[in-house]
């Protein structure tokens, strides 16, 4: 195989495992999924390199904005 | 939809938009668009690129190192397949290797002074509550509480000082509390006290027949200052008896 097909290869799956990382430590922090159930997330961002990720970043935008749970909670008080 | 829950789709909207022009020229050629082409989407994209930089700044500004690194991440995987199958010139996965290194720094740096400033907003808002409380403290006292810097001037007085001689704060203390012009020669420790370090204790007239016991100790005060922390306890009937 071509030596810079090896390094495409290579560093599609070092972005794919850290991204694997950052959203599976997530998702088992999470109490609620889109879904409902969280083995189904796990596997498809374990199986689908990279757009797996991708897709549970698009259906859990939250983990790009973590005071949003508190600014959440500060409205839902204030509301009350 | 709700401005907060909006702002959750902020970064992967401004990540859309940004593919769909780092991959416009490709899209103009699928869907043959030949009014929108221009040479300009099929040149090298290093200029198209630079639009990244918003998603991962903006990543970087909300959800701090974690979020410039994730969205760096994935602005590499939507690189991809340019530098993989579609760009003709040299070295493409060179040069979005360097982007996204630069890019990354940028966004990381920009999360991580978001931390510090989101601290220091924290420990301003913590120190602010403690000296509130100290102060409520200090007003409630029965006696009179007063700080008095080495060039005499006076830098705080609590609510019972103020109400027995007025707010004098910036004065000086001999001018508001004695009505001299001059520091008392005799009755003043301040520069005992905050020389030696030494806590003092003395009794003192002042006009009006007033009669106070008064116990001074050295204060440093916020600005490194070394001042006179002084408690005054009206003592005037107990001589007057």
């Amino acid at each position: 195989m071509d030596p810079e097909w090896i390094l495409r290869i290579v560093l599609f799956g070092i972005v794919h495992w850290i991204l694997a990382g950052f959203f599976l430590h997530d998702l088992a922090s999470r109490q609620r999924v889109f879904g409902g159930h969280k083995p189904p997330w796990a596997i498809v961002i374990l199986i689908i390199p990279c757009f797996g990720s991708i897709l549970y970043l698009l259906f859990h935008p939250q983990i790009l904005n973590p005071d949003y749970y508190q600014d959440k909670h500060h409205r839902d008080k204030h509301d009350k | 939809m709700n401005r907060t829950s909006f702002r959750l789709f902020i970064t992967p909207l401004l990540l859309v938009i940004c593919t769909l022009f780092y991959y416009f020229g490709e899209l103009v050629d699928w869907a043959v668009w030949d009014a929108l082409r221009h040479n300009f989407f099929y040149g090298v994209h290093d200029i198209h690129r630079l639009l990244f930089l918003a998603p991962i700044i903006y990543a970087g500004y909300t959800a701090r190192v974690k979020g410039a690194i994730i969205i760096t991440l994935v602005s590499f995987i939507i690189f991809l397949p340019r530098a993989f199958f579609i760009s003709p010139f040299p070295d493409p996965l060179l040069r979005m290797l360097l982007f996204i290194i630069f890019a990354g720094v940028i966004g990381c740096l920009v999360g991580t002074v978001r931390n510090q400033a989101k601290r220091s907003r924290q420990l301003e808002a913590m120190i602010t509550s403690e000296r509130d409380k100290l102060l409520s403290i200090v007003d409630g006292m029965a006696d009179g509480v007063i700080i008095t810097g080495p060039d005499y001037r006076i830098r705080f007085m609590n609510a019972n000082m103020v109400k027995e001689f007025g707010a004098g704060t910036g004065s000086t203390c001999y001018e508001h509390l004695q009505k001299v012009d001059a520091p008392c020669k005799q009755d003043c420790k301040i520069p005992d006290v905050i020389n030696s370090g030494e806590i003092k204790k003395w009794e003192c007239e002042f006009p009006g027949g007033r009669s106070y016991e008064i116990m001074a100790a050295p204060y440093v005060d916020t600005d490194g200052t070394v001042c006179q922390i002084s408690i005054f306890r009206d003592i005037s009937q107990r001589k007057n008896a």
